[in-house]
C-alpha cells in the first residue's frame, strides 16, 4: 500500500509533464471545435425536423375539420354572385346550377341564393350583417346580466326556492321531484343500441 | 243551474315579462310600467289600479326608464333611442336618436320643460320639450364611465349623475360637474369590482341619497361632498329608489326582493335634529326588485317576477276602507284567448305569435309567428271559427282557415291598404263582417266574402273623441256594435243603417267587460270598480234595483275586475261573468242576495234539502274551484272551456332568484 502511494506521489512530483507536440494539440483543438459545431448543426437540423413535422401535423388535422375543397369554392363563389343586381339572377342561377352539376348530385340552393343545402346534411345560410349600434346594445345588456347574474352573484334556482317552500314541519317532495332530463348522452346511446339490436334480429329472422 | 262539462285547459304557456321601469304621474294618477319585452302599460290608480291602455312593444326594442313630462310620456332603451307615446292611439310618436350609445336613464325636471339623459358614453344630454317634439340642447361634461341613473333637483338647476364608483353633482346652465363623490367599494372578495350606482335621488335640501350594487344606502351632503350616513341594507343589489313627494320617506327596492322604508326622523322624540332612520321593511317579491314608485298613501313595486304589487301605508290610510288594500296584479285586464265557440277551437295570443289549438287535442294545431318587428295589438277568431284576423302598431292580417281532418290550414286574405294599424279587432256574428277600430274612435267596417275583404264603412261618435276603443262587441242578431273606450265612454251603433245609435250615460268608471246579450237588445258592461249595468237607451229595470239595492261588500272587494262576459244559449237569464279566481253565473230570475249573506253559498246550497235551497239561493252563483283563470268560454255544444295559467307554472320560469339561507334550512 505504502508502495502504491510512494510510486504516485512520486510519479507526479519528479517526473517532468509530458511535451505534447504543437500540431497535436492544435489538431485536437480544432476537432473539439468542429465537433462541437457539428453537434449544434445536428441539434438545429433535429429541431426543425420535429417542428416540420408538427407543423405538418397540424395543417392535416385543420385540413379535415374543414368541409372538402369543392363545397369551399361554391361558398366563396356565392357572396360575389348575390352583389349583383336582380336582373342577373337568371343568369346568376343558370351558372350557379352548371357548377353544381360538376359537383354533385344532392344538392339544393334556395331561390334567394342565402340557404343552400348541401351534401352531408349541411346547411349553409349568409347571417345579418352586424351593425355598431346592435354591437353596443348587446354589450350594454351583456353588462347588466354580468352584474346581476355574472360571477360572484350568488344565485340559485327557482326550483331550489320552491322546494324550500315545502320543507317545514309538513314536508312535501320538492318541486321538481323526479328529473327526467338526467344523463341525456347515455340515455341516447342506449336507444341508439337498442335500435340497432332490434334491426339485428330482425335481419336475422327475416 | 245545471251541470256543464268543463273543458280545462292548461297548456297556454303564457310568461308575463318581467316590470323595468315604473313612472308616476301625480297629477292624473295614473301610473306607467314598462316591461322587458318593450310593453307600456297605463294603469289608472283613481279607477281600482285598472289596466287602462296597452301599448306593445318591438323586437329590438328594450326599455330601461321612463318618465312623464306633464302629460307626455318618455321612454329609452338600450338601441340608443328615447321614444314619446300616444297616448291616445297607443303607439310610439316618434323615436329620437340620442347618439350617445345605449341610454341608461331618463328624467324631467319639475317644471316638465327639459329632459336629461344618461348615456353609455359617459355624457348626460339635456333635450328641450317643445311642441309635438323635443330638441337637443346641450352636452355635460363627459365622465369616464356610463352614467347609469340621473336625478333632478327640484328647482332645476342641479342634477345628480350616478356612474361606476361615484357620483357627480352637475350645474345645469353651465354643465361643468361642481362636486364628486366617490362611493366605496364592497367589502370583502369584490373589492376588485367596481361599484355601480344604480340609482340616485336629489333632495331639496341638497342632500343626494344612492343605492349600488354593493348593497348599501348612502346619504350625502352635496354641497360639501361628503358622506353623512350609510346603510348596508342588503348583501345584493339595491336596484331602485324611490322618494315621497314631501321627501319625509324614501323607498329601496333591492335584489333579495324586499324593498326597505327610511323616514326622515328624529332619532329620540325629545330631540330635533332629523336625519333617515330605517323604518320598515317590506317583503312583496321573491325575485329582484327593478322599479319602485312612492305615493303619497302606498308603495308600488314591481321587478322579475312579474307582479305589480301595491302595499298601502297604515298609517296614511283609513283602515279597512278600498284604499287599504294591498294589491296584486299579475296578469293583464283584457283576454288573451280567444274563442271559436261552434267549431271548439281557441285563439292563443303571445306577443311575437298566435298559436290556435282545437279542443280534445294535446298539441298545437297551428302556430303563425309574426312578419316584422312590433308585437301583436289584438287577435280574434269569429265565432264559427273559419277566419282569424289579428293586429300590430303597423300592419293588419287577415286570414281564413279550412279544417282537413286533423289539420289547419290558413290562407292570407288581402285587406285594403286604408287600414294600417287597428287597436281592436271584432268578427260579427254571422263571420260576415270585420269591425276594426281605428283612430280618433271611429270603427272600420269591412265585408267579407271568399276570397277578399271589401271596406263598406267607417262608423264614427258624435262628437269627436280621440281616445283609443279597448273593447268591442257585437250583438248575436247582427243589428248592434257596441264600442267601449279608456275615457269610460260606450257607444251603440246600428248596423243595419250603419250610423251611430247613442251613448250610454258616462260612469266614472271604465268598463273592463262588455257584451250584447243575444235575445233582446241589452248591453251588459261590468266596470272596474266592479258594478255593472244593463242599457238599451236607458238603464233596464234589473240594474236600476241592483243600483239600489247595492252589491254585495264581498263582491266589491275584490281584487282583478271582470274580463270577460258571455251569455248562455239556453237560458238567456243567466249571465256568465270571470275575473282572475272565480267565475260567476248571474241568474237575473232569481233575488238579488242580501248584504249580510254570503256571497259564495254553492257549497253550502248543495248541503240543504229543496225548501231551504229555494231560500237561501240568489242570482250570484260563484264558482271557486279553478284559479289563475285566463279565460271562461261557453261553446256551443253547452261545454264549458276554462284556461287557467297556474302561478307555479310561471315561477319556474321566471330568472334566477338570489341565493338567501333560511333558518332550519
Amino acid at each position: 500500500m505504502s508502495e502504491e502511494f510512494s510510486l504516485a506521489l512520486d510519479t507526479s512530483e519528479d517526473e517532468a509533464p509530458e511535451e505534447v507536440p504543437l500540431e497535436a494539440s492544435r489538431a485536437a483543438a480544432q476537432q473539439s471545435r468542429a465537433a462541437a459545431v457539428e453537434s449544434t448543426r445536428r441539434e438545429k437540423l433535429q429541431l426543425k425536423e420535429k417542428r416540420r413535422k408538427r407543423h405538418e401535423l397540424f395543417q392535416e388535422q385543420k385540413k379535415r375539420r374543414l368541409l372538402p375543397d369543392d363545397v369551399l369554392e361554391e361558398i366563396e363563389a356565392a357572396p360575389p354572385q348575390k352583389k349583383k343586381p336582380n336582373e342577373d339572377e337568371g343568369e346568376e342561377e343558370s351558372e350557379e346550377e352548371s357548377d353544381d352539376e360538376g359537383v354533385g348530385s344532392g344538392e339544393e340552393i334556395d331561390a334567394s341564393g342565402k340557404i343552400r343545402n348541401l351534401q352531408g346534411g349541411y346547411t349553409v345560410k349568409l347571417v345579418n350583417e352586424l351593425t355598431l349600434a346592435a354591437a353596443q346594445q348587446r354589450a350594454a345588456a351583456g353588462f347588466v346580466q354580468d352584474r346581476l347574474y355574472g360571477q360572484g352573484s350568488r344565485r340559485t334556482t327557482n326550483k331550489a326556492i320552491l322546494s324550500l317552500k315545502n320543507k317545514g314541519p309538513k314536508k312535501a317532495p320538492s318541486v321538481e321531484f323526479v328529473r327526467k332530463n338526467w344523463a341525456p348522452k347515455h340515455k341516447a346511446k342506449a336507444e341508439r343500441m337498442k335500435q340497432r339490436w332490434l334491426h339485428r334480429k330482425q335481419a336475422a329472422s327475416s | 243551474m245545471g251541470e256543464f262539462k268543463v273543458h280545462r285547459v292548461r297548456f297556454f304557456d303564457y310568461m308575463p315579462s318581467a316590470i323595468s321601469a315604473m313612472a308616476f304621474n301625480v297629477h292624473t294618477e295614473r301610473l306607467a310600467v314598462a316591461r322587458a319585452d318593450g310593453t307600456v302599460e297605463i294603469y289608472n290608480f283613481a279607477d281600482n289600479c285598472f289596466q287602462e291602455k296597452v301599448i306593445p312593444g318591438k323586437d329590438g326594442r328594450t326599455v330601461e326608464a321612463l318618465c312623464w313630462a306633464g302629460q307626455r310620456l318618455f321612454s329609452t332603451g338600450l338601441n340608443g333611442e328615447i321614444v314619446e307615446y300616444d297616448l291616445e292611439n297607443l303607439r310610439s310618436k316618434y323615436t329620437v336618436e340620442a347618439y350617445g350609445g345605449p341610454v341608461w336613464t331618463i328624467s324631467s325636471n319639475s317644471q316638465g320643460t327639459q329632459l336629461a339623459v344618461g348615456c353609455e358614453d359617459g355624457t348626460v344630454k339635456i333635450f328641450e320639450l317643445v311642441e309635438d317634439s323635443i330638441q337637443f340642447q346641450s352636452n355635460f361634461d363627459r365622465l369616464k364611465s356610463r352614467v347609469l341613473s340621473l336625478s333632478w333637483h327640484p328647482s332645476g338647476t342641479q342634477i345628480a349623475a350616478g356612474t361606476m364608483d361615484m357620483i357627480r353633482v352637475f350645474n345645469v346652465t353651465t354643465g361643468h360637474a361642481t362636486q364628486r363623490m366617490m362611493v366605496d367599494r364592497a367589502a370583502g372578495a369584490n373589492k376588485k369590482k367596481e361599484v355601480a350606482v344604480w340609482s340616485v335621488v336629489f333632495l331639496s335640501d341638497n342632500t343626494v341619497i344612492s343605492g349600488d350594487s354593493a348593497g348599501k344606502v348612502q346619504v350625502w351632503d352635496s354641497q360639501m361632498g361628503t358622506l353623512i350616513r350609510t346603510h348596508l341594507v342588503t348583501k345584493w343589489d339595491v336596484m331602485a329608489l324611490a322618494v315621497s313627494r314631501d321627501e319625509s320617506s324614501l323607498l329601496a327596492g333591492t335584489s333579495e326582493g324586499s324593498v326597505v322604508q327610511f323616514q326622515f326622523i328624529s332619532a329620540r322624540l325629545d330631540q330635533p335634529d332629523k336625519e333617515w332612520q330605517r323604518t320598515r321593511t317590506l317583503r312583496s317579491h321573491s325575485h329582484d326588485v327593478r322599479a319602485l314608485v312612492h305615493t303619497d298613501t302606498a308603495a308600488v313595486s314591481g321587478g322579475n317576477d312579474a307582479h305589480l304589487v301595491v302595499r298601502p301605508f297604515m298609517e296614511k290610510v283609513v283602515k279597512g276602507s278600498k284604499e287599504s288594500a294591498p294589491c296584486k296584479i299579475t296578469f293583464p285586464h283584457r283576454s288573451l284567448v280567444s274563442c271559436g265557440k261552434k267549431a271548439g277551437i281557441l285563439l292563443f295570443q303571445f306577443p311575437e305569435r298566435l298559436e290556435v289549438w282545437r279542443l280534445g287535442e294535446t298539441h298545437c294545431v297551428y302556430a303563425c309567428s309574426l312578419q316584422g318587428d312590433d308585437h301583436i295589438c289584438c287577435s280574434t277568431l269569429s265565432p264559427c271559427g273559419g277566419w282569424l284576423a289579428y293586429a300590430s302598431a303597423s300592419s293588419v292580417r287577415l286570414f281564413q282557415l279550412q279544417y282537413d281532418n286533423d289539420s289547419i290550414a290558413l290562407t292570407k286574405v288581402k285587406l285594403p291598404k286604408v287600414l294600417r294599424w287597428a287597436n281592436q279587432l271584432c268578427f260579427s256574428a254571422d263571420s260576415s263582417r270585420l269591425f276594426a277600430s281605428f283612430s280618433q274612435s271611429s270603427v272600420l267596417v269591412f265585408a267579407l266574402s271568399k276570397s277578399e275583404a271589401k271596406y263598406v264603412h267607417t262608423l264614427k261618435p258624435k262628437s269627436g273623441e280621440t281616445t283609443a276603443v279597448h273593447l268591442m262587441s257585437t250583438s248575436d242578431d247582427g243589428q248592434w256594435l257596441a264600442t267601449a273606450n279608456s275615457d269610460c265612454e260606450v257607444h251603440v251603433y246600428n248596423l243595419k243603417k250603419l250610423k251611430y245609435h247613442c251613448t250610454v250615460p258616462v260612469y266614472g268608471s271604465c268598463p273592463s267587460a262588455m257584451a250584447i246579450h243575444p235575445t233582446g237588445s241589452n248591453v251588459v258592461m261590468v266596470h272596474a270598480d266592479q258594478k255593472y249595468s244593463l242599457e238599451q237607451k236607458e238603464y233596464t229595470e234589473w240594474s236600476r234595483s241592483l243600483a239600489k239595492k247595492g252589491l254585495h261588500g264581498s263582491w266589491l272587494n275584490r281584487v282583478a275586475p271582470v274580463t270577460h262576459v258571455s251569455f248562455s244559449a239556453s237560458n238567456p237569464d243567466y249571465i256568465i261573468l270571470h275575473d282572475m279566481n272565480m267565475f260567476c253565473i248571474i241568474d237575473k230570475s232569481l233575488p238579488l242576495p242580501e248584504k249580510d249573506s254570503d256571497l259564495c253559498n254553492q257549497n253550502q246550497l248543495r248541503s240543504m234539502n229543496e225548501a231551504a235551497r229555494v231560500k237561501d239561493s240568489h242570482a250570484f252563483k260563484i264558482c271557486e274551484m279553478f284559479k289563475n283563470l285566463l279565460c271562461v268560454g261557453l261553446m256551443e255544444d253547452h261545454s264549458l272551456v276554462v284556461v287557467e295559467r297556474p302561478l307555479l307554472d310561471i315561477a319556474t320560469r321566471l330568472p334566477a332568484p338570489v341565493r338567501q339561507k333560511k333558518f332550519a334550512t
